[in-house]
């Protein structure tokens, strides 16, 4: 009997050690195809199925409602229809017990008068953890900063002396948040003019910031990376992680090598993410292994946030709402401060805002060889349909340019911003 | 050439033979010592040279006669001496050691004859008409093993014939000195037919020594003959202090001196002819490159990469595990022999291991005498001669006894006698306390079984499958395996109980390392362990929490000697993580096996990390249950040993 694939809990998202398993889709034994979904997993705040990989005969060593721990194994399937095992009673299995307390923690919780049950399922509840929960939102959880390093996809350097004092010093009155955040604001009067005819997403950001973000992840790579105890991981790749809730949940859905891919490759990979989270077909791989986040609250009607950075990155992107009125987005890059430093952080996004403004119509080059010429040449001879107003005309009188409308008789014209705001 | 011409000729090769070694070795062309047989060389020819083919021969220290009769290759044995590649074992074993051919020596005195006696049951087990011969000297009649041999060849009909060359010297000590009663006599207590002749009258002793060599064949029993002889030659050389006049004596006694003197043209027909074949043989073979280090020592065969799987549980013990291999394993090979005292059914060994084995499979297990020495020699023999034998020692602290054998004989032989042999003696012994037994039935003495040449050393634990191990040593081992197991877990289920909050793994290998890391967090300090500490240390585990803070995680060894280098890298990638290793060992502290893993972990590491040994007092473990508690490692040993070491 030839095993041909097993399964184990992924792990998806840095929170859940544990998935719940909501059905199992067939039984032990039965005969399962290529592309079948064998199970499906609950997390916190994801949906997880397995599909079988190949065909064979399936064995299960879940049941309906189990928790079962990240690693725990799920199933196996055989080239063979198995029979029940002989030799090994109970199935390996990774117990979720009770949680254990050290002395010391036992003895702040009395002091305190803190309800234990706020520790259920943490496994090891230590001193720190019980002073964590205390100083409110610290302890339990993020203790774990220094991460484990896998050299295939990062490269480490050790921190400096000098940094390690800062760090040290810092960390003493911050506890485990290290984290800073700068904001910029970034003027889209204009921008979305020339974004919106190029691209399908209508009115959003999005795709220029992942394009633009990833290119500046190449120049300064200290924000393309983690702190791992006594080194910095830097990323070999870049792959920027989007923060997405589309109703079933947050998830940050990971877009590969944003560095290497053009503005519309981005939009198609960011689009196909959407609809696979709405099908709910996302995969493990499409949820880890991001870089760098970018969350993106604009839909929010959200003036300013500070997003919070996720395990083994350094930094986190916020995309707030457009004002309407001024025109004007907040982009706020919260980083770990272990890893870089506010200076570092100002130049990053104020390169950032310079970038993406430079999108604006007016300012594309004369013969800019992205996907935007095309465009331009084809625009060049546009009128607004109303005034008869060239572009070349609208761009002397210092205007925005011409924007497609669909007329009433379905017609798609340019019009220049005097005539559609009725300045005629 | 007649028969007598041709007995003078090949005496007188042997002699000229060891009197050119002595030549070269006084021009200093010669390394380190020969002890010659100038005076016994017709018994050499009586008894090696009257051989079949498929006969054995082991020999000692004064084994160039018999080499020389039983091979025919003087050659072979000058390009050993002169420690040269094209030596009959390359000039790795010299003078003393020697094997090629179902000829084997070795300079240990007694420690031949069991080894002797269990390749002759090979051959008996096999209804092979071939027998053994042994040739011992007076001087190894001090040692008990030759009398544990000989009462096991007698009561089991083992076709071996002893031949003790009585040459009155023991080195330079008169045998009369040391020997008490009468040689003969001290065979016949033991049932064994006997004989006497002497190298003074060489026609009569080829007739005897035939018809010794045969009535072992015919009878399938054992012969003990005794040959009165005596040395020309000092011992060795410039050790003589022998009455000049009693030399004198024996020399007008000797067979050769009396021919030459008699015959005059003859023996000076023989001389040249003999010496010119010895001259050529130097010539050849002074010249002769010596074996390179790298030949000796080639560079280890890698390690099979790390594959990680869960453990699962096994609701059989671990006693009744052992008990299946061996009942699988002796249906399925033949030559799977199961050797011990006190091992047959109903009774099955001390711990049942052999239960049952001795009704399905009577003529492959062997109930012993209370002789560890012999029958650890008598299972190097069966092993040397193709079979699988699996040697139970009661309890561990016993195998001091077997030591001898475990490292002169069991673990030098491939090494010394150039790879030509391997002795894949499989030797199993229950160790550890905690039950009261006291100081001699208690103690783990793991630390006198590793860094020995060639042997592997394992420990069972209550986490693997034992089946596993021993069906990987019974698949893959060629060499000789020491298994470690311990009393007190021959009664446990395999990973029967589990820790919450802990995830049970272990490598696929065939000595699996077992790993059992916390599944929620990042262990904080790295233990290491084997064998019976391990569930001691698991239940350490929660309490270490409590009482330190800290999450610990575990690497379970099964592999103790030689530590397998990919398996000290993953526990010191890991101590490096935690900056805290701990070993936790039945055993005391000082030179044990804790400091060697240790060793083996740091030595390779850059990193400042925290160290500690956690064991045994270094005392005999007391009965007195309050006192034996004290001595031995308990959970609060390791919590007071990792505080002390981490303050």
């Amino acid at each position: 009997m030839k095993l041909l694939q097993e399964v184990y809990v992924p792990q998806v998202n840095a929170n859940d050690r544990s998935a719940q398993i909501i059905s199992l889709n067939f039984a032990s034994g039965d005969q399962v195809k290529k592309g079948d979904l064998l199970l499906a997993l609950e997390y916190s705040k994801t949906v997880f199925s397995v599909e079988a990989e190949t065909d064979g005969y399936i064995k299960y060593f879940c049941r309906p409602e189990d928790e079962v721990a990240v690693n725990g194994l799920l199933l196996k399937i055989y080239d063979q229809v198995c029979e029940p095992e002989v030799s090994s009673g109970s199935l390996p299995k990774t117990e979720v017990g009770a949680t254990i307390f050290s002395k010391a923690a036992l003895e702040l919780i009395k002091a305190k008068g803190i309800d234990k049950a706020r520790f259920a399922n943490k496994g090891f509840v230590s001193r720190d953890d019980v002073l964590g929960i205390l100083g409110g939102e610290k302890g339990v959880e993020k203790k774990a900063n220094s991460s484990s390093v896998d050299s295939n996809l990062v490269e480490t350097k050790k921190i400096s002396h000098s940094k390690k004092l800062e760090i040290d010093y810092l960390s003493q009155v911050q506890s485990a948040n290290m984290n800073s955040a700068v904001s910029i604001y970034l003027d889209v009067e204009h921008l979305f003019k020339s974004i919106n005819q190029t691209l399908t997403l209508k009115n959003s950001l999005l795709p220029l910031i992942i394009f633009e973000v990833s290119r500046l992840l190449l120049k300064y790579p200290e924000f393309n990376a983690y702190f791992a105890g006594e080194a910095i991981a830097y990323y070999k790749r870049v792959n920027v992680g989007i923060a997405l809730d589309l109703g079933d949940g947050l998830k940050v859905v990971k877009i590969k090598d944003t560095a290497d891919k053009s503005i519309g490759e981005i939009e198609a990979q960011l689009l196909e993410a959407g609809e696979k989270y709405i099908d709910k077909k996302l995969s493990v791989d499409d949820l880890t292994g991001s870089t760098f986040t970018i969350t993106d609250l604009s839909a929010e009607d959200i003036t300013s946030f500070v997003p919070l950075i996720n395990q083994n990155q350094s930094a986190i992107l916020g995309v707030a709402a457009v004002d309407p009125r001024l025109q004007r987005v907040l982009l706020t890059l919260a980083f770990d401060h272990r890893v870089t430093a506010g200076k570092k952080a100002s130049s990053f996004i104020r390169e950032l805002k310079e970038r993406i403004k430079s999108y604006t119509l007016k300012n594309l080059p004369e013969d800019a060889d992205d996907k935007f010429s095309e465009i331009k040449s084809e625009k060049k001879q546009a009128k607004c349909y109303l005034c008869l107003k060239s572009l070349k005309e609208d761009q002397s009188l210092k205007g925005p340019g011409l924007i497609k409308v669909i007329t009433h008789d379905g017609r798609e014209e340019f019009i220049c911003r005097s005539c559609l705001e009725g300045w005629r | 050439m007649t028969q007598a011409l041709e007995l003078f000729r090949e005496a007188l090769l042997i002699r000229r033979v060891e009197e050119k070694l002595l030549q070269l070795f006084s021009e200093g062309r010669l390394s380190g010592t020969i002890h010659s047989c100038v005076g016994q060389e017709f018994s050499a020819i009586a008894f090696a040279g009257q051989l079949q083919k498929g006969d054995f021969v082991f020999s000692n220290h004064r084994c160039h006669g018999h080499y020389i009769s039983f091979l025919k290759d003087h050659e072979g044995l000058i390009a050993e001496i002169l420690g040269k590649k094209t030596g009959v074992c390359s000039g790795i074993g010299g003078s003393q050691h020697l094997c090629g051919n179902n000829f084997y020596s070795n300079g240990i005195q007694g420690g031949i004859v069991p080894v002797a006696a269990g390749m002759a049951l090979a051959k008996k087990l096999c209804n092979s008409n071939s027998i053994g011969v042994v040739f011992i000297g007076d001087g190894t009649l001090g040692q008990g093993v030759v009398y544990e041999t000989m009462n096991i060849i007698s009561k089991w009909d083992i076709p071996l014939l002893i031949i003790c060359e009585n040459n009155y010297y023991a080195q330079s000590t008169k045998s009369e000195t040391n020997l008490a009663g009468d040689i003969i006599k001290r065979a016949e207590a033991f049932g064994i037919r006997t004989l006497r002749s002497e190298t003074f009258s060489p026609q009569d002793l080829v007739k005897k020594a035939k018809e010794s060599i045969d009535m072992v064949r015919k009878e399938k029993k054992p012969v003990f003959h005794l040959v009165e002889t005596y040395r020309l030659y000092p011992h060795s050389k410039g050790d003589d202090h022998r009455d000049p006049a009693e030399i004198e004596t024996f020399r007008n006694r000797d067979p050769l001196y009396n021919f030459a003197r008699e015959n005059q043209e003859a023996y000076e027909q023989l001389l040249i002819e003999v010496d010119s074949s010895i001259d050529v043989a130097i010539k050849r073979h002074l010249s002769a490159d010596e074996i390179s280090i790298k030949d000796y020592y080639p560079a280890r065969k890698e390690e099979a990469p790390i594959l990680w799987i869960p453990i699962e549980s096994i609701k059989k013990r671990q006693g009744e595990l052992i008990n299946d291999f061996f009942m699988k394993s002796m249906a399925a090979d033949d030559k799977v022999i199961f050797m011990g005292e006190d091992v047959l059914s109903p009774y099955g060994g001390a711990f049942k291991i052999a239960k049952g084995l001795s009704v399905k499979y009577p003529e492959r297990v062997f109930a012993t005498p209370i002789s560890e020495p012999a029958i650890t020699g008598i299972a190097n023999g069966l092993a040397l001669a193709g079979f699988r034998p699996f040697l139970e020692i009661m309890f561990g602290d016993f195998v001091t006894l077997c030591m001898d054998q475990i490292i002169n004989h069991a673990s030098k032989f491939h090494h010394m006698y150039n790879a030509q042999v391997s002795c894949p003696v499989v030797i199993r012994t229950p160790m550890g306390g905690y039950r009261g037994y006291g100081p001699t039935h208690s103690q783990t003495l793991d630390k006198f079984l590793i860094g020995i040449d060639n042997i592997t050393t394992l420990a069972l634990n209550s986490l693997i499958d034992p089946s596993v191990i021993y069906e990987n040593i019974l698949e893959s081992s060629e060499h000789p395996v020491i298994v470690i197991e311990n009393k007190a877990d021959y009664a446990k289920r395999i990973a029967d109980k589990r820790l919450p909050h802990y995830k049970y793994e272990r490598t696929k290998g065939s000595y699996p390392l077992a790993k059992i890391s916390p599944v929620f967090a990042k262990p904080t300090i790295t233990l290491v362990t084997y064998g019976g500490m391990v569930d001691l240390v698991l239940s350490s585990l929660p309490v270490i929490f409590e009482e330190l803070e800290l999450i610990t995680e575990v690497y379970v060894l099964t592999q103790l000697s030689p530590l397998n280098p990919l398996e000290l890298n993953i526990v010191r990638q890991a101590a490096e993580k935690t900056k805290k290793l701990f070993v936790v060992e039945e055993g005391s502290a000082f030179a044990g096996v804790g400091s060697e893993i240790i060793t083996s972990v740091v030595e390779e590491s850059s990193q400042a990390i925290k160290l500690g040994r956690v064991a045994s007092l270094p005392l005999p473990i007391p009965s007195s249950p309050s006192l034996e508690k004290c001595v031995l490692p308990d959970v609060g040993t390791i919590i007071k040993t990792i505080k002390e070491r981490l303050a």
